[in-house]
């Protein structure tokens, strides 16, 4: 294994420890800010209730955090194969492409589920669209083209194995 | 495939042991094995100039061109 290999090993060990952190840190934050929020206590954590009804905003929020730490359990997944030396493998361009979509579906559930709730409850109509939103949005279809590049680079990669 | 791999034969006539031949340029031994019995999809120039240096031969004593028969692969073509 050549050093840069080395490197790359190292990093996606830190940043797979940095994922499962963020996503204990999360899920923590996450249900700190449902239950309290929720039971009327003063709390540091709140969750955007998007002018819903506290158990609905709950359940979008769950939903939510939900798709988002099954992203980050299948980013760590990716980056164990990493670690392996199976970065262009197919296993871990499926990782990556399930952590995009469950990134994607997140950020529109976290979109559009208080419209559609709204609309069903008060028949009204209001999306709330926020540049953080439409930022994490451009970030998965990112993720989603960079699988696309690991497809590319696997076969690259067998090529390159198979001259002496 | 028309290219065949006569690394064997040079390496029987210089007497040489493909462990030391792997060790001397650089790869292991399973893929020198792959490449004497031609199942690789190319060789470097890097690893033709090392096998060539240690065997003291030239890339036309391990390679060889010897064209597919024209019915090979096919049925009678009656």
């Amino acid at each position: 294994m050549t050093d840069k290999a080395i490197g790359i090993v190292r990093f996606a060990r830190r940043l797979r420890f940095a994922v499962w952190s963020l996503a204990l840190l999360l899920t923590l934050a996450a249900a700190a800010a449902i239950l309290l929020n929720f039971s009327g206590k003063p709390a540091g954590a709140f969750v955007d209730s998007h002018g819903l009804p506290r158990a609905w905003a709950a359940r979008v929020a769950a939903t939510s955090v939900g798709l988002v730490l099954a992203g980050l359990f299948e980013l760590g997944r990716m980056l164990r194969l990493v670690e392996a030396d199976a970065a262009f493998s197919p296993p871990a361009t499926r990782h990556l492409k399930r952590f995009a979509a469950l990134l994607m579906a997140a950020v529109l559930v976290d979109v559009l589920a208080p419209t559609i709730i709204q609309l069903t409850l008060y028949s009204a109509l209001a999306l709330s669209l926020a540049s953080s939103d439409m930022l994490l949005l451009l970030v998965s279809i990112v993720f989603f083209l960079i699988s696309r590049l690991l497809d590319a680079a696997a076969v690259y990669q067998e090529d390159s194995r198979s001259i002496v | 495939m028309a290219i065949i791999v006569r690394l064997d034969v040079m390496l029987a006539l210089r007497k040489v042991r493909s462990k030391a031949l792997a060790q001397h340029i650089g790869i292991t031994e399973s893929n020198l094995s792959l490449l004497k019995a031609g199942r690789v999809r190319g060789v470097r120039f890097e690893t033709l100039n090392a096998i060539c240096d240690y065997l003291q031969c030239q890339p036309g004593d391990i390679l060889a061109y010897e064209p597919d028969p024209p019915n090979a692969g096919s049925g009678d073509p009656d």
